[in-house]
């Protein structure tokens, strides 16, 4: 029994100190003060392939951490090699190496990354008050997390994920759903959320007052507010080609929700688009 | 319709063929031999071309034998004039070098490389091929611009290679190696692999290094668009913190968090590095 309590042990600590290794190995943090902490900021992240997280904290510094791609190379021995003499070499998997920057200048920050063929992912933690403009193209989710401001997110081949966001939102993706929950709605801004390919679920605050624009081209939309539909005719447009005439529909919905207020739009071409009323 | 294209064309012959560019061609070859100063004491010998191969090879002699072959094009025999009276090769001995360089049109020893003496480019083109033979025990520091090779083969000293649109072409060599281009290959072989760090670098072109089979070393790979590959059976990645920096620019501040790929061969110990932006790098064992 004593013996098996020391493989036990002995075996814990191998998986920690595993585990550890493994942190050091793949994770690291870098820390960008801005010039006037406390103050308004702009913040842009901009990736080519990888997901970025950013979640709101109480801190006055952004905090970066980077993790390369765990996943193996792509592996994608093109034709352009295979024409060249490769006598038997093999290739050296070029995973885990990369080079991230942030620029500050007068409270404005820039990250990026050196190298847009690999793929890197950020999870940064900010001061809560941000001007957030955050995209990326290729293998990676957007999730932004309890911000206040105005939030600028774009995606085009995964969904964008937006939680507990204070503020306006201008979201947009092509293959992927939209998801935004807000804590509360700024009533000067106009919002759009937008994608081809997948579902538009917003949440607002029950009390919000907007003016509602949605169009799902090959799906539904539902809503828990309710909408005082803009019951005037549709508007056709006629055209002219070569002697043909044209009429084209403008199929938008479009309704008031307490009263109305700024412009929120919704755009689907394949899915539905949900708005739903918050818990407030 | 067939006549008129027949006399634009006659007439086309007929202007460009009595100025053949032979007219206003000047060709001469130089042979210059250098005998090692101070009993030998002669290490190093640099060569700054700007328009031409350079090539060395290393022999058992004692002596440094340069065959040159100079060439200037012009449009009229006035520019060629001019060209023979400006274009000038000079030398630069010292206690432990030989420096061959151009004074004019351009100076291109490295201090002066940006400095051109006029805004101007000269009236003419010219061309200078070196072909030397160098004691093999010797340092090089050779380099061009455009319109040749840099190559350098059985030297066994510290070797310094720069080509900007050309390639660097290097074969049974053992020192302390650094190979840079721009629009280029860069190929290399080692009858001993370099006891200290070297460097290997291009932007647009594959990087080949054949080395030989008890290489040890940390070797740092950088390609924007390309991969690497080899045959050596032990290399592996080993995992390095990143590393963590700052700079000022423009009145911004920079932070960067940076991981280099590097793959340990064999034992490790000195580093080399690799680079290239649009091409492949490829390390062998002969």
């Amino acid at each position: 029994m004593k013996r098996f309590k020391h493989i036990l042990l002995i075996l814990i600590l191998a998986v920690t100190s595993a585990g550890t290794y493994a942190q050091q190995g793949n994770d690291e943090q870098l820390t960008v003060p801005l010039s006037s902490p406390g103050k308004p900021y702009t913040l842009k992240v901009h990736l080519v392939q990888g997901s970025i997280k950013v979640t709101g904290y109480e801190g006055k510094d952004i905090l970066i951490t980077v993790s390369a791609s765990q996943g193996e190379d792509e592996e994608n021995d093109n034709e352009n090699v295979k024409e060249k003499n490769l006598e038997g070499m093999k290739r050296l998997s070029s995973h885990g190496g990369y080079e991230v920057s942030a620029k500050e200048l007068d409270n404005t920050v820039t990250i990026n990354t050196s190298n847009p063929n690999k793929t890197v992912n950020l999870t940064l933690k900010v001061p809560q008050d941000v001007k957030l403009k955050v995209g990326t193209v290729n293998e990676g989710v957007l999730e932004i997390e309890n911000i206040k401001g105005e939030v600028e997110a774009n995606n085009v081949n995964d969904k964008i994920d937006l939680k507990d966001i204070s503020g306006s939102v201008v979201a947009n993706t092509v293959n992927g759903d939209v998801t935004v929950t807000f804590k509360a709605v700024d009533p000067s801004a106009p919002m759009a959320f937008s994608t081809l390919n997948g579902d538009i679920r917003v949440t607002l605050p029950a009390d919000v007052k907007a003016n509602l624009k949605m169009k799902s081209d090959n799906g539904e939309v539902y809503s828990g507010f309710d909408i005082d539909l803009d019951k005037t005719a549709p508007n056709i447009t006629k055209s002219n080609e070569n002697g043909v005439l044209k009429l084209t529909k403008d199929d938008w919905i479009k309704g008031k929700i307490n009263g109305g207020g700024q412009e929120l739009m919704l755009k689907t071409m394949q899915g539905d688009i949900f708005v739903k009323k918050g818990t407030r | 319709m067939g006549k008129l294209l027949l006399a634009i064309y006659l007439a086309l012959v007929s202007v460009f063929l009595p100025g053949n560019a032979a007219a206003n061609e000047f060709r001469e070859h130089i042979s210059r031999e250098f005998s090692l100063q101070n009993n030998g004491h002669t290490k190093n010998l640099l060569v700054y071309n700007f328009s031409g191969f350079i090539k060395v090879e290393g022999y058992a002699g004692d002596k440094i034998v340069m065959e040159i072959d100079k060439e200037i094009t012009a449009g009229s025999e006035n520019d060629l004039a001019t060209g023979k009276k400006e274009l000038k090769l000079s030398y630069d001995l010292t206690d432990d070098s030989i420096t061959a360089y151009l004074e004019a049109p351009y100076d291109t020893r490295p201090r002066n490389s940006y400095h051109k003496r006029c805004n101007c480019d000269p009236p003419y083109s010219f061309k200078l091929d070196f072909t030397i033979r160098v004691p093999s025990g010797m340092n090089l520091t050779l380099s061009t611009v455009n319109d040749g090779v840099v190559s350098a083969k059985l030297v066994w000293g510290n070797l310094n290679l720069c080509n900007v649109n050309g390639e660097i072409w290097a074969e049974k060599i053992k020192g302390k190696t650094s190979a840079h281009t721009v629009n280029g290959d860069v190929n290399i072989s080692y009858l001993s692999n370099p006891s200290e760090e070297s460097s290997f670098y291009t932007v647009n072109g594959d990087i080949t290094v054949t080395f030989q089979p008890d290489l040890s070393a940390n070797l740092e790979f950088r390609s924007m668009n390309g991969q690497f590959y080899t045959n050596f059976p032990d290399a592996h990645l080993i995992p390095l913190p990143s590393r963590k920096y700052e700079e000022e620019s423009g009145g911004s501040r920079i932070y960067r968090l940076s991981r280099a790929t590097v793959f340990r061969f064999g034992k490790g110990g000195k580093d080399f590095n690799f680079e290239t932006l649009n091409g492949d790098i490829f390390i062998k064992h002969i």
